[in-house]
């Protein structure tokens, strides 16, 4: 009787453990990372956006054609930062003032300038940038794309907010 | 095959709960630090101790969390060393301005705990601090 040599069951089991490693474990894992750290981007996109909008002189009304209003900023910026990268397409950026009264601690959040001026001994103001955006995962168009797992084989859609302190509050109702 | 299987998903089983706790320290790392540095620039521009307090506790409701994997920034007290107002009764020393200091917190409970040869990672909330200090804009400076 001819005794089998072990190594041959070894190179046989080879193929379907590397495919079950590289397939199911490795490749989901590769693709969800890069969803994170394409919406670590998006997040400093925000940051970026709401920091700069925040040193405005003012909310929605531009002052001159070189000094933009904090929502114009918060628009040219994070389209200028997310276009820097590939896999995020943003498709909305809302600027918002956020009001907090320091008694009641009460939220309020606007897209409009104020109505009337802004008041520093009650209430805090901050400038609020929220992006919504599309992030693909790294492959597309494969055999699994009709699945439809967002972030796997489809889109992603992710939303990013960042919160700074409006630096000029005065120009708030502008 | 099946013992490959097993060590493969086990290895890359404990790289990803590192991984994930590592992202979710990064993540309230960042939150934190936003709302401490907020809180202490809104309190940097009143005028009064009492009225800093209350500025920088309305930044940190402003800033906040879903509070699942990461708790509300939090003051870590009102007290010297965690909050200080100091601007020197209006009269400032010589090369001194007067200043705001706050210190925030969150507590981090992470989404794998890991036990690794008896040391616990992650059975209880990781507790993660920032101070800043901001010159108080509405005191004159020394000179």
């Amino acid at each position: 009787m001819k005794t089998r040599n072990k190594n041959g069951q070894s190179l046989a089991e080879l193929g379907p453990t590397l495919w079950f490693a590289l397939v199911i474990i490795f490749f989901p894992m590769i693709t969800y990372s890069t969803v994170g750290v394409r919406y670590i981007l998006l997040m400093n996109a925000a940051k970026m956006a709401a920091g700069q909008a925040a040193q405005c002189r003012s909310f929605q009304t531009d002052i001159s054609s070189s000094e933009k209003s904090a929502v114009n900023t918060a628009n040219s910026l994070a389209t200028t930062a997310v276009g820097y990268f590939t896999g995020v397409h943003l498709q909305q950026v809302t600027t918002s003032i956020v009001t907090c009264s320091y008694s009641g601690s009460t939220v309020t959040k606007r897209t409009t300038p104020l109505t009337s001026p802004p008041d520093t001994s009650f209430n805090a103001y901050d400038v609020e940038v929220l992006l919504l955006a599309q992030i693909d995962p790294i492959i597309t168009n494969h055999s699994l794309s009709s699945m439809g797992i967002p972030g796997l084989t489809t889109p992603m859609t992710v939303v990013a907010k960042s919160n700074v302190v409006f630096e000029n509050p005065q120009g708030l109702t502008q | 095959m099946c013992i490959d299987l097993t060590l493969t998903t086990m290895l890359v089983s404990a790289l990803g709960a590192i991984g994930a706790n590592a992202t979710v320290i990064i993540l309230a790392c960042n939150v934190n630090d936003a709302a401490c540095r907020d809180a202490t620039r809104a309190a940097a521009q009143t005028t009064s101790s009492t009225q800093a307090l209350m500025a920088a506790q309305a930044q940190l409701t402003i800033h906040s969390t879903a509070a699942f994997f990461v708790s509300q920034p939090a003051l870590s007290s009102t007290n010297a060393p965690d909050f200080v107002y100091n601007d020197f009764g209006g009269n400032p020393p010589t090369d001194t301005s007067p200043y705001v200091a706050v210190s925030t917190s969150v507590n981090i409970s992470i989404p794998a705990p890991i036990l690794f040869f008896g040391t616990k990672f992650g059975s209880a909330p990781i507790v993660y601090k920032k101070r800043y200090v901001f010159p108080i804009i509405k005191e004159k400076f020394y000179g």
